[in-house]
């Protein structure tokens, strides 16, 4: 029982992986000190630390930002969107990522360290549950720098096409994850 | 328990090694190759990629091992990206490009570990502030010149340098006069200084004359810090001590200094200083001081401009039409709480200060205090100023010196009648560009005098390629909006290279070419 019940855990968690290989994904923000940090042709992401779901702040990967400061930006279902600069001036950018974290999705596997713990899961799985939101909540913010604190340059640094979007680019052209 | 102990220590751990502050921007894009060559000498010890658009969006990209021939192609490791980012190879291929059609550039700089794990954005953004002290120590006059520099003798000196002219003057409306007291007595004949431009400015001079008093043996003339001239005698001995510790440094003039390190905490920390003699009732007495700043006073001064940025030019230009801006550029934001050099009383009560700015060339002064009792404190704000020494003086009375004008300008072994003309007229300026030297030769003395040299005019700082980017902005909004805050924060940025600084400071010998791009 105990065995088929981890077997079929992790072909779930496998399948899970798979299905989430969304276009803009935080999986696509560079680590920090990674060799994608220096060569990589993704944008930023852009959150909203102030949504009103917190956990879904994702605006999406920045593609370009014209001469009058209005950015362009891919979202997770694959439109492109404008923000004006009074749109996004409580947006943050995000270039880089923490190289050492758990991610978010963790903490749904926590309820299996029950098994290798056994009793002593009514302690470790609340705690792997706080650890994994602590380093979801970290990876969120570390790095972030607010939009409008950044000049325009900086901004358009950090597109992934600085030049302009091409006319032929289909959002989801690019590998998903280049990490 | 164990297995609590163990997730705590987890959570202590990944939560510990999170970078939660602010960061600063790796990606940088640059309108020439030049620029982006400069990324390089403000991050020495990071990995910088290179990446080169065309028009069309199509790129290059170069890993971290390119470099710029002398006939301006790029070598290196590079790859071939379509307008959509795909790669055309897989492996990057050594090559040699040609930069033509390239339109845009844009540089990559990763992050160092110690910048990602233990120091945070914070300590990012001080390692951008050493950058740039890594580029002062590497050609120091880049940063440390400022404003005219004038020489008695033929030393090319610039920390020996004899006079600064109208320091703080750095827009036009600024300008002001400014005296210098030099140090030799002129003898009949050698009417002679040498004026220089050692900095990245451009130097608008509207006047430069000497004042000259007779000399009388046994007296001194001197210039208070209120541009008066008085004829001292030579005092009682004065001894100046810290914490009850006597400061042999101070005793007399001879080049050797005191400082203290900064406080590393807050910069504007004060430090006092007591001095004692023997006075005697009915004397007028006044202190004099031979001093100058440390480098505390270039490195806020020129970290301003840094967190100006690009921005820097249209800054000053505001600043130059607002009298608040200019209030709080001299004597409000961070200057009302670095201060001068205070003189009080045994009781407290402030005599007066001395608050001449500058780094290069030490000041002689005097503060005239009247009757004394023989007791004086000094309030000083640790680690901004050098005193070379501590002398009380008798003033025995006022003098008028005689002024003396310009009467020839050589400059590359020529004369410049036309410069003559310019310094003469006041509505006009000589402009004095960085590089320059001229030699003034001035309207005869009749006799050795003491001199001082009075120059006025206003300084345009030259914007540097390092502060061609985004700047600092909350930095800068630190600085005006919460100065001791700010004088706060920048302590320990400051306190990562002051002591390397003061080394390079005694060291630093003048180099003849200035290497930016604006000599291109």
């Amino acid at each position: 029982m105990k065995n088929k019940f981890l077997f079929l855990s992790a072909a779930l968690l496998l399948l899970a992986g798979c299905a989430s290989t969304q276009n803009v994904a935080w999986s696509n923000v560079p680590r920090a000190g990674s060799e994608n940090a220096l060569l990589g042709q993704r944008g930023a992401l852009i959150m909203n630390p102030k949504a009103s779901n917190v956990l879904n702040t994702m605006i999406g990967e920045l593609l370009y930002i014209d001469s009058s400061g209005v950015i362009l930006v891919e979202r997770s279902e694959g439109r492109i969107e404008l923000f004006s600069p009074r749109q996004y001036g409580d947006y943050k950018l995000h270039a880089l990522r923490p190289e050492v974290t758990t991610t978010g999705w963790s903490a749904s596997t926590s309820p299996l360290l029950f098994f290798p713990h056994g009793a002593f899961g009514l302690v470790t799985v609340p705690l792997s549950i706080v650890t994994s939101g602590l380093n979801l909540y970290a990876e969120r913010r570390a790095y972030g720098m607010y939009l409008e604190d950044l000049p325009l340059e900086g901004i358009r640094a950090h597109c992934r096409f600085p030049m302009g979007i091409p006319e032929e680019y289909e959002p989801t052209v690019l590998a998903p994850k280049e990490d | 328990m164990k297995n609590l102990l163990l997730n705590l220590s987890l959570i202590l751990a990944l939560t510990g090694c999170t970078t939660w502050n602010h960061a600063d921007l790796t990606k940088k894009t640059h309108s020439d190759l030049e620029l982006a060559a400069t990324e390089r000498v403000l991050h020495p010890k990071h990995e910088i990629t290179l990446q080169g658009y065309y028009a069309d969006g199509a790129s290059v990209i170069f890993a971290p091992d390119w470099r710029i021939t002398t006939e301006g192609t790029i070598t290196g490791n590079m790859q071939r990206l379509s307008p959509q980012g795909k790669p055309a190879s897989k492996e990057f291929a050594l090559s040699e490009l040609d930069v033509d059609g390239i339109e845009l550039w844009r540089t990559s700089r990763n992050l160092k570990l110690n910048e990602r794990a233990f120091f945070g954005g914070t300590i990012l953004m001080a390692a951008v502030d050493l950058g740039v002290g890594i580029i002062c120590l590497t050609s120091p006059k880049t940063c440390f010149g400022s404003c005219p520099t004038f020489y008695q003798s033929e030393s090319d000196h610039l920390f020996k340098s004899d006079a600064e002219g109208f320091t703080n003057a750095i827009l036009p409306t600024l300008e002001h006069r400014d005296i210098d007291a030099l140090p030799q007595i002129m003898l009949p004949g050698d009417e002679r200084i040498v004026m220089k431009n050692e900095a990245l400015e451009t130097h608008n001079i509207n006047e430069v004359v000497l004042f000259a008093v007779p000399e009388v043996s046994g007296s001194e003339v001197v210039h208070t810090v209120d541009d008066e001239f008085l004829r001292v005698l030579q005092g009682p001995a004065a001894t100046v001590a810290k914490d009850g510790l006597p400061l042999e440094e101070v005793r007399m003039r001879d080049e050797l200094e005191w400082f203290e390190w900064a406080d590393k905490k807050d910069l504007a920390a004060k430090t006092h200083l007591d001095v004692k003699f023997e006075a005697r009732p009915g004397k007028q007495y006044g202190v004099k001081l031979v001093y100058r700043q440390t480098l505390m006073s270039t490195f806020l001064f020129y970290g301003t401009l840094e967190h100006m940025g690009a921005d820097y030019g249209r800054r000053m230009v505001i600043m130059n039409h607002s009298d608040a801006q200019k209030h709080w550029l001299l004597e409000g934001g961070i200057m009302q709480y670095l201060g001068s050099i205070e003189i009080q009383d045994a009781q407290g009560k402030l005599l007066g200060a001395f608050e001449e700015t500058g780094p290069i060339a030490a000041n002689t002064q005097v503060l005239p205090i009247g009757e004394s009792d023989g007791h004086l404190k000094l309030e000083l704000t640790q680690g901004l100023w050098r005193i070379d020494a501590l002398e009380i003086v008798e003033i025995t009375e006022k003098v008028t010196p005689t002024v003396h004008h310009i009467i020839r300008i050589v400059s590359n072994q020529q004369d410049r009648p036309e410069e003559v003309a310019l310094m003469h007229d006041d509505t006009r300026h000589l402009i004095s560009m960085p590089g320059d030297a001229r030699e003034l030769y001035f309207e005869p003395l009749e006799a050795p005098s003491h001199i001082f040299l009075a120059s006025k005019g206003f300084y345009l700082e030259w914007s540097r390629t390092a502060w061609n980017d985004e700047g600092h902005p909350r930095a800068l909004r630190t600085m005006l909006l919460q100065p001791r805050k700010y004088l706060r924060d920048q302590a320990p940025v400051y306190k990562a290279y002051e002591a390397e600084m003061e080394a390079k400071f005694w060291a630093s010998r003048i180099q003849t070419p200035i290497l930016t791009s604006h000599e291109k």
